[in-house]
């Protein structure tokens, strides 16, 4: 089966006056379609950066990072605008919705970029907030402002959701509902969701958990029979 | 110390924003401290030169009268001193030169102590000799010098005149031949000193005067001495009469001096108003950006009154910035304007001096504009307790804006322009100071612009559908129009000839008195249209008179007011007149009457004082040739020299116009620029979530750039009425008897005002995707601040 992302030899370096960081060293790893993967480490150990790179913000500073036939290691800045606007959705911690937009406008104005996206209604209705739709931000709790930003990644319809402490900044069955979303639409769309976290507990629901440690993925643990959502605490 | 540094450290990071309202302080304060400076000067040179060559009281026009007449004008109660002159312009020939050259020969140089001539070059001339004493302007343009000799045409004869220097005197301080010509030509009019003698024999007026020179002696009021003179030299035919005030060059200057405390009393009160707002804008969000950097100091112990002098010291630092710059600028703006004058005024003393009185001023108000900016900006966040300040303020609730509930409106905009309408009303107090902005600095432009523009076209149509002959030729004295028509007729390619009789009145109506000229024509004249108010052709009638508005509004009449007429070419005193029709008159400001009604009051309807000509091209130079030395002929006006002549003097002042222009829209620059900057610092991380999602560059700006449109557009659209008041107010304060600009707006200058603001917007856009695209997605998206 090939790869859907194919990492090898991943470094980031960055310099902070005369020091230089080692963000990332040598980060290797096959990611598949439909995978549920969780990358798992402290604060600092660099899963930020990861993300960053997997998801087109950043570029690596050595290494080969390869995204179904897309080479992202030395992609320009279009290129890279391309690829986040068509291959990956995010989701971050912290929602980042757009103040002065209605939960639908938020969702629409990512599917008006898409090239396949799905209907804006249905993205919205996935993560059941259909009674939501011309609701502002400001007008909904975190959690429906969590599950605008899945329905706002979703909706390009991407090969990679990437989410950024999802669940973070949320209690614990708010965080459950949007784990719930994030793997339904991972078996339903049979599409690679990547979550980042320090919570341990979450990665129960993993097929795989990368583990992350100073810059370095020290491991990668296979889960073969990974929990649902609803069986897993923290 | 501490804080002076933040300070310095925060305005270095958004160091265009404040350098753009530095620069615009600048603006404003060069302009006052220069239009001051330049006017002080003006009056000082005025008031030293006035006193110093006893420039008159009063004057008297005459059409000619024994010279012994100054006696009886000196007794009069409230006169101290009175002195005869002749004045005749004549005609001087040079070689090869096309235009009409004259001299203004102005007699009394030797023994006159009114309006006296200063000599700055040579000698006087001596009792007998024929020499003159030529205008300064004329003397250095013809490249005279003392021994120089000038062939004068007059009565017939060619004169030889020689020079014996150059002078100037307070009465031609500002040398026009007419009230056509609005600016100075030194290369064909200019003023010849003479002793009286040599201007009997030049004139043929030997016992004669046409001019008198009074001063008063305080003891009586200058109206109750004009009425007396009136009465006294009823039967001398006067011309007319008036005070220091209406002398044409200096009231030319007093002009001057008013456009001037105008124009140094509006334009920089604009041009700070904007900068106020910029500063406004910028410290306000400054002052909400560091809320908890005040929750902190106030936490330490830090009075209101210190931080509130910290935010104020930015204020501070932009305005003293400003201030200097715009007083250093003033000063060197106020010699370049001096120079200028000393071009159009013959004040042998005039000089750039400078005002450190206006250099301090420009700083004091400027600091005091940006302190009270920079007070309104930062005082609602001061006021909050130090928890409150540390504490992120309220998220602002989004909601659609009033425009969205209108059906159909959504349509009109794509998603990204309807998240720019929202950004637009989501701070809404920052949009309309923009907005105030963006009205002000563009009524300014087009209404500056409309003005140049409306005043080119009004001098066209004047000789292009008003004036329609090639030359006129003028009399030296009313002659009888049926001889000189027919002698001009049979001249070759002349293909249409009329009379003109232009005579010297004074219109009564009521209280109200203006001195005019009434101009004479056939009922049928096709070389001389006229126009209603509605810009129809209408005939003179042969009944009543017909007003020009300014003169209409001056007494105060209307179509059927009665006006009565005192002319000295009238047969008999106050003739009753109705007024038959208010017309439109841009260029000169007269009244109307068919030549038939005017012989009732003369005696004679064939009796003219000019000719109007339509010839061929050829012809023209061949009648200018013919009459130059015709006895009767003092002057030959030909109308392509005329379009030529105000053709270089529109070009000269465009050139201030575009600058003025370009300031203008580097200001609408510098507003929207400081705005966008400082809502695309606020939307940081939207617009990095934007970038991040996948859209370009080029989607992203689609946002900030409709906004900027948008704000653009409605700013022109009331900028449209906004000029409209401010092109009323200088068209009204241009009014006179020389010209009447209509209260309209230009197309071509709203036109060009909005190209203005569009380019501002562009050049904004350049700088603002140069910043967007700098913007750090990562960085932005991980401070983790809950919208």
């Amino acid at each position: 089966m090939q790869p859907l992302m194919t990492a090898n030899g991943i470094c980031k370096y960055y310099k902070m006056g005369d020091v230089i960081v080692e963000a990332l060293k040598d980060v290797s790893f096959d990611i598949f379609e439909g995978e549920f993967i969780v990358v798992l480490g402290p604060s600092g150990s660099g899963k930020s950066t990861l993300l960053n790179i997997i998801g087109g913000m950043d570029g690596a500073s050595d290494g080969e990072l390869f995204c179904d036939s897309i080479i992202l290691h030395n992609a320009n800045e279009k290129a890279l605008t391309e690829y986040r606007r068509n291959s990956v959705g995010f989701v971050f911690q912290f929602y980042n919705l757009i103040p002065n937009l209605t939960a639908f406008e938020n969702v629409k104005l990512s599917a008006d970029i898409s090239k396949t996206p799905l209907d804006s209604a249905t993205a919205l209705e996935i993560v059941e907030l259909s009674d939501r739709m011309e609701h502002f931000p400001s007008q909904m709790s975190g959690g429906q402002q969590q599950r605008v930003a899945i329905a706002r990644a979703i909706v390009k319809n991407p090969k990679i959701l990437l989410c950024d402490e999802p669940t973070g900044a949320l209690d614990y069955s708010t965080g459950l509902s949007v784990l719930k979303i994030l793997k339904d639409f991972n078996q339903k769309f049979n599409k690679t969701v990547i979550i980042i976290t320090h919570n341990a507990g979450i990665a129960e629901i993993a097929d795989r958990v990368f583990y992350i440690k100073d810059g370095t993925l020290s491991k990668i643990v296979k889960n073969d029979n990974p929990l649902s959502p609803e069986e897993v605490s923290w | 110390m501490i804080l002076f540094k933040k300070m310095y450290r925060d305005i270095r990071h958004s160091m265009l924003s404040y350098i753009a309202c530095a620069i615009i302080i600048m603006i404003g304060l060069m302009t006052y401290t220069s239009m001051m400076m330049a006017r002080d000067n003006l009056i000082s040179a005025r008031d030293e030169f006035y006193t110093e060559q006893n420039f008159a009281d009063g004057y008297i026009k005459l059409t000619g009268a024994p010279s012994n007449i100054v006696d009886r004008v000196s007794k009069i109660k409230g006169i101290s001193h009175a002195e005869g002159r002749i004045i005749k312009d004549v005609r001087v020939i040079f070689e090869n030169e096309k235009r009409n050259v004259s001299l203004r020969l102005v007699s009394g140089i030797n023994d006159g102590t009114i309006n006296k001539t200063k000599i700055l070059e040579g000698r006087l001339p001596l009792q007998g000799e024929p020499s003159a004493v030529i205008g300064t302007k004329f003397y250095k343009a013809r490249r005279l010098h003392p021994g120089s000799v000038l062939i004068i045409a007059s009565e017939g004869r060619k004169i030889e005149l020689n020079v014996s220097g150059s002078g100037q005197s307070p009465e031609f301080v500002f040398a026009i031949k007419n009230n056509l010509d609005m600016l100075p030509d030194p290369e064909t009019f200019e003023i010849a000193y003479v002793d009286k003698a040599l201007a009997e024999q030049i004139t043929g007026m030997q016992g004669k005067i046409n001019d008198i020179v009074f001063k008063m002696d305080g003891s009586r009021d200058y109206k109750d001495i004009e009425r007396e003179i009136k009465d006294d030299l009823r039967a001398y035919g006067i011309e007319n009469v008036f005070a220091k005030k209406d002398q044409p060059s200096n009231s030319m200057l007093n002009e001057e001096f008013k456009q001037l405390e105008k124009s140094s009393q509006t334009i920089p009160v604009i041009f700070l108003m904007v900068a106020a707002i910029i500063l406004y804008i910028m410290l306000k969000r400054l002052v909400e950006q560091q809320r908890g950097q005040i929750g902190i100091m106030k936490a330490f112990g830090y009075r209101y009154s210190a931080i509130l002098s910290h935010y104020a010291s930015y204020g501070i630092v932009t305005g003293v910035l400003g201030g200097i710059l715009g007083g250093i600028a003033g000063i060197w703006l106020s010699f370049v304007y001096t120079d200028l004058y000393k071009v159009y005024y013959s004040f042998p003393n005039l000089k750039a001096s400078v005002s450190f009185g206006y250099f301090i001023g420009s700083i004091i108000v400027s600091t005091f504009f940006c302190i009270i900016a920079a007070y309104i900006g930062a005082k609602n966040v001061l006021r909050l307790s130090p928890t409150e300040a540390m504490h992120p303020p309220t998220p602002s609730f989004g909601k659609k804006t009033f425009f969205e509930s209108i059906p159909g409106f959504n349509k009109i905009f794509t998603l990204q322009g309807n998240m720019a309408v929202r950004n637009l009303f989501r701070n809404y107090k920052r949009t309309l100071l923009v907005l105030l902005g963006i009205v002000f600095t563009f009524a300014l432009m087009s209404s500056m612009l409309s003005i140049s523009s409306l005043f080119t076209d009004i001098l066209m149509d004047h000789f292009t559908k008003v004036q329609q002959y090639d030359i006129k030729v003028v009399f030296s004295r009313p002659s009888d129009s049926l001889d000189a028509s027919s002698e001009m007729k049979s001249q070759n390619g002349v293909m249409k000839v009329e009379s003109l009789f232009e005579m010297p009145a004074q219109l009564t109506r009521m209280n109200y008195k203006k001195d005019t000229i009434i101009i004479g024509l056939d009922s049928s004249s096709q070389l001389y249209k006229i126009y209603d108010t509605k810009g129809n052709i209408t005939p003179v009638p042969d009944d009543g008179i017909m007003l020009s508005k300014h003169i209409a509004e001056s007494l105060n009449a209307d179509v059927g007011s009665t006006i009565v007429i005192n002319s000295p070419y009238a047969n008999d005193a106050d003739i009753k007149l109705r007024v038959s029709c208010i017309i439109n008159q841009n260029i000169g400001s007269n009244a109307y009457m068919s030549k038939k009604a005017l012989g009732k009051i003369t005696g004679s309807s064939h009796v003219s004082t000019s000719l109007m000509v339509l010839a061929d091209k050829n012809a023209i130079s061949e009648i200018k040739d013919k009459y130059a030395t015709a006895k009767n002929v003092s002057l030959i006006e030909e109308r392509q020299e005329t379009i030529d002549k105000y053709n270089k003097m529109m070009a000269t002042s465009a050139g201030s116009i575009w600058i003025m222009a370009l300031i203008s829209v580097f200001t609408v620059f510098a507003v929207i620029y400081t705005s966008s900057m400082i809502s695309l610092e606020e939307r940081r991380r939207e617009i990095s979530l934007l970038r991040l999602i996948g859209m370009k560059l080029s989607e992203v700006m689609e946002i900030i750039t409709v906004e900027q449109w948008i704000i653009g557009i409605i700013g022109i659209i009331l900028g449209i009425p906004m000029g409209y008041m401010f092109n009323a107010g200088i068209v009204k304060g241009l009014s006179s008897d020389l010209y009447s600009i209509p209260t309209q707006m230009g197309m071509e200058a709203l036109f060009q005002s909005a190209m203005g603001v569009a380019l501002a917007i562009l050049m904004s856009n350049i700088w603002l995707r140069r910043s967007v695209k700098k913007i750090n997605m990562i960085e932005s998206l991980s401070a983790g601040v809950r919208e």
